[in-house]
């Protein structure tokens, strides 16, 4: 017998492979009387995976910090720590949230690394009255178009504020004053694009809202030479930033000052780049030069990222602060079983973490304490390496500023 | 409007490039590989292996690729292809899907998550004008690698004893196996040729930008929209597919670049819907 293939057959046999998923073992654990529970919930797989890269050692530092347990108005509570992976799905980090809310029975859930991670597990923590914290994503997308929180917090930077910092640093430098917005179609692109167009005294061209993943620049970089961009501010995923930054360079497209939000936190893609790095200004909301230190085990931002023995990330500060917040939240309520006392007692948590001061009675909305957004421009250092060099601290002076800043012409 | 055109025939060779071994394997072994994009980037993760690893650009170790490439394609042919074919037209696809995700997660523990880039040195940076168009040099090497590879498959099966047997074999199974075609190192032959091309398509997606272990999903699907539009198992009608959707993408994206990737997908269906069974 044969047969003629057909497209259908073929799209067929394609879509029953699609349904084909796996599903990955739960874990079970026993729960303890008085044991107090740290849920946490990060994306350590998938496309996210380089946010949760520290959290071994993140995790590591807590747990040697908390390994005799937690004293509590003369009491001793032993800390155990319940790790769930999101697999960077936000379907995935609803469902390991209800997890350990139902199964684990977790005091606090700690939630770390972009709106897919923070939203849906602060929705599922509000649903059942559990205190959360969350970090790493802008303020804005945590809180618009949610109820106002109550049980769930946040503790970050925003985007509004972010582009504030940068239009500074662009009025530093002699320019045409006419910004190229690399902007894609997602959350972070549309809010960089409405607060860039509403701020005055800039003209902007647009790259229009491109899909991610997009491989092919060479339309945009023609719109962005047509206007004469001297200023490029993007707010891409790594792997397009690099792949559009590789086309600029070909087709000579080389602005004055180039500001890119999300795509250049990692050290990672400033190697993935190599000499097209240097100069790129980026946004720093945690480095290994911010004078704080851990108020679990005193250490110094600067011991602590040394202690990784990789090149640190910025995420590693703020996931360190989240575990900081948490015992500071558990201290100030009556009761630390209690979720709804330690809910309330979030909101009048005012302190210094290794990631900096944390005020959640004064923010910007309800539940949210905004933390300050710094600039850095990646350098060669001497072995070879990119580092992220502090070049604006306008928002927090204490933290020192490491260089000048240097336009790229 | 000129400079979108030949951009977007550039960036359809690449798509070719990849599709093209995509479109062999179905063609003669009706095999729909999933696992052809994580292939793709298994070849890209090759080169920054060996290119660092010997310190040699990496274009100097394309030629040492290649041959292993063939070599994991006859091998993943005749351990576990060929078993799959034999168990009807779903076990290869749910078998490739299972290599797929294999692939993907050796990949994470053995490199991690971190996006990766092959560094091509001053050239894959370098670009021209020409009437006003910038050219980059790397896409016109995209585009010649492809012409070139889909122009040597051509003659070699359309010349070659080897390529009367593929094309033997593809028509029918079994009388090519009655008239004393031996089967198996035809269908090793295709694999062997099917993976390789993939790995240098998995190169050039390395130069011209990033990957990391799950970059093999967005590769296949456009690999597979250029073999479905350009007719299944024809290997220059993979080129046009190809083309079409580069130049597609290009055109929508001189009006709203909001729609570009998205008209390459519609395209794709309203192929699917006007003409779904191959004439």
């Amino acid at each position: 017998m044969t047969y003629h293939p057909t497209r259908r057959m073929f799209l067929g046999a394609l879509g029953i492979a699609s349904i084909a998923g796996c599903s990955a073992g739960l874990r079970e654990s026993s729960g303890g009387g008085q044991t107090l529970k740290i849920g946490y919930v990060s994306p350590r797989t998938g496309p996210l995976a380089v946010f949760g890269e520290s959290d071994d050692y993140v995790l590591g530092k807590v747990r040697t910090a908390l390994s005799k347990g937690l004293s509590i108005g003369g009491r001793t509570y032993p800390v155990e720590i319940v790790v769930k992976d999101t697999q960077s799905s936000a379907a995935r980090a609803a469902e390991v949230a209800g997890e350990l809310i139902q199964r684990d029975k977790v005091d606090i859930v700690l939630a770390t690394s972009t709106p897919d991670t923070t939203n849906p597990v602060s929705d599922q923590c509000e649903a059942a009255k559990v205190p959360c914290v969350a970090t790493i994503c802008p303020w804005e997308i945590w809180a618009d178009g949610r109820p106002a929180p109550t049980y769930s917090y946040l503790h970050f930077i925003g985007t509004q504020q972010e582009v504030e910092v940068f239009a500074g640093l662009w009025a530093r430098a002699d320019t045409n004053q006419v910004v190229g917005g690399l902007w894609p179609n997602d959350t972070d692109g549309e809010l960089y694009r409405r607060f860039v167009t509403a701020k005055t005294g800039w003209k902007v061209v647009d790259s229009g809202a491109y899909e991610d993943g997009t491989q092919d620049y060479t339309s945009i970089l023609a719109a962005f030479a047509g206007g004469e961009a001297e200023i490029l501010q993007a707010a891409p995923i790594p792997p397009d930033w690099v792949t559009f930054w590789r086309q600029a360079a070909q087709n000579r497209f080389r602005p004055k000052i180039v500001s890119v939000a999300k795509a250049m936190l990692f050290p990672s893609v400033a190697e993935t780049l190599g000499e097209l790095a240097e100069g790129l200004v980026a946004p720093v909301w945690w480095s290994s030069a911010f004078p704080y230190r851990s108020s679990l085990d005193g250490s110094t931002a600067r011991e602590f990222a040394d202690g990784y023995g990789r090149q640190w990330t910025p995420p590693m500060g703020f996931n360190h602060a989240l575990f900081e917040i948490a015992v500071a939240a558990f201290k100030a309520a009556a009761d630390p079983k209690d979720h709804a006392a330690v809910a309330a007692a979030i909101g009048t948590l005012k302190g210094e973490a290794i990631s900096g001061r944390y005020d959640f009675t004064a923010g910007p909305s309800k539940n949210v304490s905004l933390a300050p957004d710094l600039l850095g421009q990646w350098r060669r250092n001497t072995s070879g390496k990119y580092d992220l060099v502090i070049v604006d601290n306008t928002l927090d002076p204490t933290i020192p500023v490491q260089g000048e800043f240097t336009p790229l012409r | 409007m000129i400079a979108a055109l030949v951009q977007g025939v550039l960036v359809g060779g690449t798509y070719a490039l990849v599709a093209c071994g995509l479109s062999l394997a179905f063609g003669v072994m009706r095999l729909v590989n999933i696992a052809h994009g994580d292939l793709a980037v298994c070849g890209a993760y090759l080169a920054l292996v060996v290119a660092t690893g010997l310190g040699v650009p990496v274009l100097a170790a394309v030629p040492l690729i290649l041959p292993l490439a063939f070599g994991v394609g006859v091998v993943l042919q005749l351990v576990l292809f060929e078993r799959a074919l034999r168990g009807g037209v779903l076990a290869p696809v749910l078998v490739t899907f299972g290599l797929s995700v294999l692939i993907q997660n050796l990949l994470v523990t053995g490199a991690s998550a971190n996006p990766r880039s092959l560094d091509g040195g001053a050239f894959a940076l370098a670009g021209f004008e020409a009437g006003g168009v910038a050219v980059s040099w790397l896409r016109v090497a995209g585009f010649a690698v492809a012409v070139v590879v889909l122009g040597s498959l051509h003659l070699v099966l359309a010349r070659t004893g080897f390529g009367r047997r593929v094309r033997a074999t593809a028509d029918d199974l079994e009388a090519a196996r009655l008239a004393g075609v031996r089967v198996r190192p035809v269908f090793a032959g295709v694999a062997g040729i099917s993976v390789a091309t993939a790995a240098l398509a998995g190169v050039f997606q390395g130069l011209m930008s990033t990957f990391d272990p799950y970059a093999g999903g967005l590769i296949l699907i456009f690999a597979f929209e250029a073999v479905v539009i350009g007719g299944l198992g024809s290997l220059w009608g993979t080129l046009g597919g190809g083309i079409v959707l580069g130049v597609t993408q290009q055109l929508v994206a001189l009006w709203d670049v909001r729609f570009a990737v998205l008209a390459v997908h519609v395209l794709f269906f309203v192929v699917l819907v006007v003409r779904p069974v191959r004439p």
